[in-house]
C-alpha cells in the first residue's frame, strides 16, 4: 500500500476535462464526415460507410483521447472542406444570397481555426485557395458573368477567405497575450521592448532616463548576471579611452556592485 | 499484483506482442497465439488490469514504459469490461461513468505530446509567458477545459508516463479488492 500522502502534490489536474475537448472535437469529425459526403451528392450509405470508417480508425481514435492539438486541428480541417462544399453547392446555386455570404464567411472563420490550431492548417488555406483559384477562373471564363459583377466575386472572396482568417488568427494572439502577462520562461526569445510589458520582471528601468552626473550599473536581466564591468586599462593603440574589457564579471560581486560597475556619467568637455 | 501481463509467460506469447488494434480485438473470433479473445479477456479482468497501471507514488521509473504498455494494452483489448471506479471528490460515488468517458480515465499516465501540452495549459493558467511554435486556439481550449474543472496549474507535466491522479485510500481500494466487496464499499468508505 503506497503512501497515500504523496498524491496529494498531484491532485486538481482535471485531466479527464482536458482530454475532454480532444475527444468531442474528435467525435464531432464524424457527423462532419457524414455531411459532408452528403453534401458532396454522394449516397447515405456511402456517407454512413465512410463516418463508420473514420469512427473505427485507430489512429483517430487513440489520438483524440490525449491532450493533443491534433483533434482540434482535424476537427477544424473537417468543418472547414465541410462549410467550402457547402459554399460551393450554394455558389452553382445562386450568389450573394444570406445564405451564400454565411456559407463563405463560417468557411472562413474555420480556416482561421484551423491555422490558429498548428500552422499545418495552411495546407488547408492551400486546398480551399486552389479551389478558389478554379471557380474564379470558371467565372473569368463565363461570358455572362461582367467585370463587375467578377470584381464582386473577387472581393467577396478575398474578404471571407483573406481577410476573415488572417483576423480570427490575430484575434487567437489577442487572447493569448492577454492571458500571458506574467514572465516566464518564453521571455528570453522576445525583445526587451516586450519583456518591459511582462509582469514580475525587473525590467523597468530599461527606458530609464538617465541625467548627467548619475552613476549607473548595467545588467544582463535575462541570464542574471554580472555587471557590465569595466577597468583603468587603455588600448595599446588608438584612442586612450578605458576600455570595458570583462562585460561580464565573475558571480560573486552579483547584487553587490563594486567600483568598477559604476559608470559615472559626465558631460565631455569640448 | 501489479505485474505487467507481458511479463507473465503462460499468459501471452513473447514472439507476438498481444496489441492488436481495436476494430481486429472487435472481431472476437481472432485467434491471438492460441487463445481467443474471451480468454485474453479473461486474462484482463479490471482489477488486475488497473493494477497493471495502477497507483504508485513514485514516478514509475524502470517499469514505466511496461506499464504505459500495459495500460495501452489494456485499452486496447478490453474494453468491454467497465471500468466504474470514477470517484468524485466530494464523497459522491459515480458508479459506472458512461463508457466513453471511461475511456478517458483509462491512461493514468501522461503520455508523449500530452506533457507538453499540458505544460502549456499550467503556464496559461499561471499566465506566465512562454513561446511554442504552435498558435494558440487549440491549447485554449485545453485550457479552458481544466480552468472551468478548477486546474490550479500546479502540476509541472514533467515527465512522460508520471503517474497523475491523487488516488485516496478508497480508490484504491476500490481498485484492488475484487467487484463484491468494492460494491459493498460505497456506502461505508468515505473518499477524499
Amino acid at each position: 500500500m503506497p503512501e497515500i500522502t504523496s498524491h496529494r502534490t498531484y491532485e486538481h489536474v482535471p485531466y479527464v476535462a482536458m482530454r475532454m475537448i480532444p475527444a468531442a472535437l474528435g467525435v464531432a469529425t464524424i457527423p462532419l464526415a457524414y455531411l459532408t459526403l452528403r453534401a458532396l451528392d454522394c449516397r447515405a450509405a456511402t456517407a454512413l460507410l465512410a463516418s463508420l470508417f473514420i469512427t473505427f480508425e485507430n489512429g483517430l481514435v487513440t489520438q483524440s483521447r490525449h491532450i493533443l492539438l491534433d483533434s482540434p486541428l482535424i476537427f477544424f480541417t473537417a468543418l472547414t472542406v465541410f462549410l467550402w462544399v457547402g459554399f460551393c453547392n450554394e455558389d452553382k446555386h445562386e450568389p450573394f444570397t444570406t445564405s451564400w455570404w454565411s456559407w463563405l464567411a463560417l468557411s472562413g472563420l474555420s480556416l482561421g481555426a484551423v491555422v490558429s490550431c498548428k500552422w499545418v492548417g495552411l495546407f488547408t488555406i492551400a486546398t480551399v485557395g486552389v479551389s478558389t483559384l478554379w471557380q474564379l477562373w470558371n467565372l473569368l471564363g463565363d461570358l455572362r458573368i461582367t467585370p463587375r459583377l467578377f470584381i464582386r466575386h473577387f472581393v467577396a472572396r478575398a474578404i471571407c477567405l483573406v481577410v476573415v482568417p488572417v483576423v480570427f488568427y490575430m484575434f487567437m494572439f489577442q487572447i493569448h497575450f492577454l492571458i500571458l502577462e506574467n514572465s516566464g520562461d518564453g521571455d528570453g526569445f522576445m525583445s526587451s521592448e516586450f519583456q518591459h510589458t511582462l509582469k514580475g520582471r525587473g525590467m523597468a528601468d530599461t527606458f530609464a532616463d538617465v541625467a548627467l552626473g548619475s552613476h549607473v550599473t548595467i545588467r544582463h536581466v535575462n541570464t542574471q548576471g554580472g555587471y557590465l564591468h569595466s577597468h583603468p586599462h587603455a588600448y595599446p593603440t588608438g584612442s586612450k579611452r578605458t576600455s570595458f574589457s570583462n562585460h561580464l564579471i565573475c558571480p560573486s560581486t552579483k547584487g553587490n556592485p563594486m567600483q568598477n560597475n559604476k559608470l559615472h556619467f559626465i558631460p565631455t568637455a569640448i | 499484483m501489479g505485474r505487467h501481463v507481458a511479463a507473465s509467460p503462460e499468459k501471452s506469447c513473447p514472439r507476438h506482442d498481444v496489441r492488436l488494434p481495436r476494430p481486429l480485438c472487435l472481431l472476437a473470433k481472432a485467434n491471438i497465439c492460441g487463445r481467443t479473445m474471451r480468454q485474453i479477456r479473461g486474462v484482463l479482468q479490471p482489477q488486475k488490469a488497473l493494477a497493471l497501471v495502477g497507483p504508485s507514488t513514485t514516478p514509475l521509473e524502470g517499469s514505466a514504459s511496461r506499464r504505459e504498455n500495459a495500460s495501452f494494452y489494456f485499452s486496447l483489448c478490453c474494453w468491454p469490461v467497465a471500468y466504474d471506479c470514477s470517484v468524485c471528490p466530494s464523497q459522491t460515488v459515480w458508479c459506472r461513468p458512461p463508457r466513453p468517458v471511461s475511456q478517458l480515465y483509462i491512461h493514468r499516465l501522461y503520455r508523449f505530446d500530452e506533457v507538453h501540452f499540458g505544460k502549456f495549459a499550467s503556464k496559461y493558467i499561471k499566465s506566465q509567458y512562454f513561446v511554442d511554435v504552435h498558435p494558440p486556439l487549440a491549447k485554449l481550449l485545453i485550457t479552458l477545459a481544466g480552468f472551468i474543472f478548477g486546474y490550479d496549474g500546479q502540476f509541472d507535466f514533467k515527465d512522460i508516463a508520471k503517474f497523475v491522479v491523487s488516488v485516496s485510500l478508497y480508490q484504491f481500494k476500490c481498485l484492488r479488492s475484487p467487484p463484491t466487496e468494492r460494491t459493498n464499499m460505497y456506502p461505508t468508505l468515505r473518499c477524499g
